[in-house]
């Protein structure tokens, strides 16, 4: 079971060209964007298809974290992520939800810092 | 400047704060591998670039890019830096590097000069690092190195030789790998790339993304065997889900609890039988 940040294609990597983040952040913007949380399940038998994953939350998030000297390699229960979202004009607002593990996973709780315009 | 076009390229640069009694103190400094001192002149090395002269390539040697920056806590005061080109160094309190960079030698199979480690490294419970190396071809062949370091090693340990994306034939992009008690899992993006970053990537939906499954034996780490699984194809519908292009790895379960403690109990038996033979 593996839980990974996924893109639905490679736009991510082209608008992180410093070109294009310094001429049009918002193409950056509106590709981190469609960041996903997501789940999968891989079978252990070669050559095996992979089912589609699950969502673990409707927002966009990324740089995933454990709490890694003690979790790592282990079965882990939290997980802290960056949520960002963005408006027309690029203002991004800064959240770090715990998201709950093991078995069902879900947002569990969420900080927010104060909103900039 | 270096000639930096992505945002994935560039040097490494250490930051630190550390919160004391209210106080905030921040100290930051560039990580002296020897990728940055083939970009910086050799007076430049661990010092705070502040200016664009600053950047001045020494000698003119070729800027190399040296992201992919891993920071792991080596001790209560220091952090294991290692960069996307099996160069590491460690640094204390200050942001201070406590001694010359060096890169990982050992293994009989090296990549070819120039090719990257496309991905942040993993450290195990017993403070192994894990990491893998893209074989662009030559002697080395085309495909994955994957090996972990001990802890107060410099030697890398070869755990398993990956062969290049099967549709391809060469090694695909790869941002980040998990580990668990028993499994090491890479990620093969449908994005082929070169030795000398993102001016030859190109991104190929239609082979889908490869998930390569390695186990291994803990302690001594050692593989026994790789199961490679596939997503299927890029459809429509599963574009609009997003399963292609994947960064942040976070994590797989231990499926294998049952075959870790069959290994403890043969280590046992061996340290058992062993102490017999001795007395």
């Amino acid at each position: 079971m593996l839980d990974v940040v996924t893109y639905p294609d490679n736009s991510l990597l082209d608008a992180l060209y410093i070109k294009t983040i310094l001429e049009t952040p918002n193409v950056t913007a509106s590709a981190i964007g469609a960041a996903r949380l997501q789940r999968f399940v891989l079978p252990l038998k070669a050559n095996a298809s992979v089912a589609p994953p699950t969502d673990l939350s409707p927002l966009p998030m990324e740089m995933p974290t454990i709490n890694y000297a003690q979790y790592n390699t282990k079965q882990y229960q939290f997980m802290f992520v960056v949520a960002v979202w963005y408006s027309v004009c690029v203002v991004n607002h800064g959240a770090v939800p715990r998201v709950s593990g093991m078995p069902m996973a879900g947002l569990h709780q969420m900080w927010s810092t104060s909103t900039t315009s | 400047m270096p000639n930096i076009k992505h945002w994935f390229n560039g040097l490494g640069y250490l930051h630190e704060f550390k919160f004391d009694d209210g106080e905030l103190q921040y100290s930051a400094s560039y990580v002296p591998c020897t990728q940055y001192e083939a970009a910086m002149p050799k007076s430049k090395v661990g010092e705070r670039i502040s200016t664009e002269q600053d950047w001045v390539p020494a000698s003119g040697a070729p800027y190399v890019p040296n992201t992919g920056v891993t920071i792991r806590m080596v001790g209560d005061h220091q952090v294991l830096v290692n960069t996307g080109y099996s160069g590491s160094n460690e640094a204390g309190p200050g942001a201070t590097w406590l001694e010359t960079p060096f890169q990982y030698t050992g293994t009989p199979l090296q990549p070819d000069q120039g090719a990257p480690a496309p991905s942040h490294s993993q450290t195990d419970p017993d403070g192994r690092v894990f990491m893998f190396n893209a074989l662009f071809g030559g002697a080395s062949g085309a495909g994955y190195q994957l090996y972990t370091v001990a802890p107060g090693s410099t030697e890398q340990q070869q755990l398993n030789i990956l062969g290049p994306n099967p549709a391809l034939g060469v090694p695909t992009y790869q941002h980040a790998f998990s580990i668990t008690s028993n499994y090491v899992v890479l990620i093969e993006q449908p994005c082929t790339y070169g030795q000398h970053g993102w001016d030859t990537f190109k991104w190929i939906p239609e082979i889908g993304t490869h998930w390569r499954i390695v186990r291994y034996v803990p302690a001594p780490c050692r593989a026994i065997l790789y199961a490679p699984a596939h997503t299927s194809p890029a459809q429509p519908q599963d574009r609009a889900r997003g399963v292609h292009v994947a960064f942040g790895c976070c994590f797989l379960h231990a499926h294998c609890q049952r075959l870790r403690n069959r290994y403890r109990r043969n280590r046992a038996r061996r340290c058992h039988l062993s102490r017999q033979l001795a007395a």
